[in-house]
């Protein structure tokens, strides 16, 4: 029995390296044919959760954030208020609005940097996410979108130095509202960020976000 | 072993070239013209009208609730900017050198 256990876990590792290496091959094949392999994230999504982990992948997407419906789908980050009470079978990460809850958010929506950048220089800590809304600029003027923009690109710079994380996201309250992932590189050059490296750094801090949290 | 001329004669050739351009699919939850128009005023108020006529946006075909905009390639970063930030519903769905590539992936 033992050694029928142990046979079967070597053969499970045995498919599963050789899986590993078929995505890293390809992954690699893919890079040397000119194309770069990124990991897009929308945090803020509103929708019908099935249709999202569906059209996610279509929009250039390797996952989006939502609210918790009480199903779990492929492809979505949970966006929960407070720590699960117990140890749950999806990731998520804890948002806020408030900036008094930088300690113990991973993730606080800013509205306007300008005005509360003291008060995150004072509490964030590092490796707190700063999530802008692009759903805020399209009421906005050209002028005002312009101010944004810059703001963008200061909040930028502060993460940069204090090691915090730049969100941006769609904001979308339905499908419709969505922004592809194309949209976001052209917006992340207009702002003077290299959308690799960003999509780079999202990845990894959302890796290290949701491993914090006890999964099954 | 190409000389000077060469090289100048290539550039010449070069600037006599048609300008690229990319053919985006949208969806939209709209009329066509309306977003279109939404589309072209907004990239105006952002970039400015010149910077829009470079753009050269066009409305190519319409199906239900998908447009198919042309585009110079040159300015496509601040077409897809417009898009998502214009306050009338847009999707950006796919982008492509060729109608015909585009309307197959659809």
């Amino acid at each position: 029995m033992q050694g029928e256990n142990s046979s079967f876990g070597c053969r499970f590792l045995a498919i599963k390296v050789q899986t590993d290496k078929k995505v890293q091959a390809f992954e690699q094949h893919r890079r040397l044919q000119g194309v770069i392999v990124f990991h897009r994230v929308d945090l803020w999504v509103r929708g019908e959760p099935e249709k999202l982990s569906s059209i996610a992948g279509q929009l250039g997407f390797s996952s989006v954030g939502s609210c918790f419906d009480g199903k779990i789908h492929e492809n979505i980050v949970y966006r929960l208020p407070g720590v699960a009470p117990s140890a749950v079978r999806f990731p998520y990460i804890i948002v806020s609005e408030r900036i008094d809850d930088a300690e113990s958010a991973d993730l606080i929506t800013v509205a306007n940097f300008r005005h509360v950048k003291e008060m995150i220089k004072k509490k964030a800590q590092q490796g707190l996410g700063l999530e802008f809304l692009i759903s805020e600029t399209r009421k906005m003027n050209g002028a005002a979108v312009a101010k944004w923009l810059v703001q963008i690109y200061d909040a930028y710079s502060f993460c940069e130095r204090t090691g915090c994380q730049l969100i941006l996201s769609s904001g979308a309250n339905s499908t419709l509202e969505m922004i592809s992932g194309r949209c976001f590189d052209a917006i992340l050059n207009e702002i003077g960020i290299d959308p690799e490296r960003h999509w780079q750094e999202m990845k990894k801090w959302l890796q290290t976000a949701t491993s914090k949290r006890v999964m099954i | 072993m190409a000389t000077d001329s060469d090289i100048k004669k290539s550039n010449d050739l070069m600037l006599k070239r048609k300008a690229k351009k990319r053919y985006v699919s949208i969806m939209h939850g709209g009329r066509d013209i309306d977003s279109v128009d939404a589309l072209t005023r907004r990239c105006s108020d952002l970039f400015g009208t010149i910077a829009t006529e470079k753009a050269g946006l066009r409305l190519i075909c319409s199906d239900e609730n998908v447009i198919v905009i042309r585009c110079r390639l040159a300015k496509l970063n601040e077409v897809l900017v417009a898009i998502a930030l214009t306050d009338f519903p847009l999707l950006t769905l796919d982008i492509s050198a060729s109608l015909r590539r585009l309307k197959r992936r659809l």
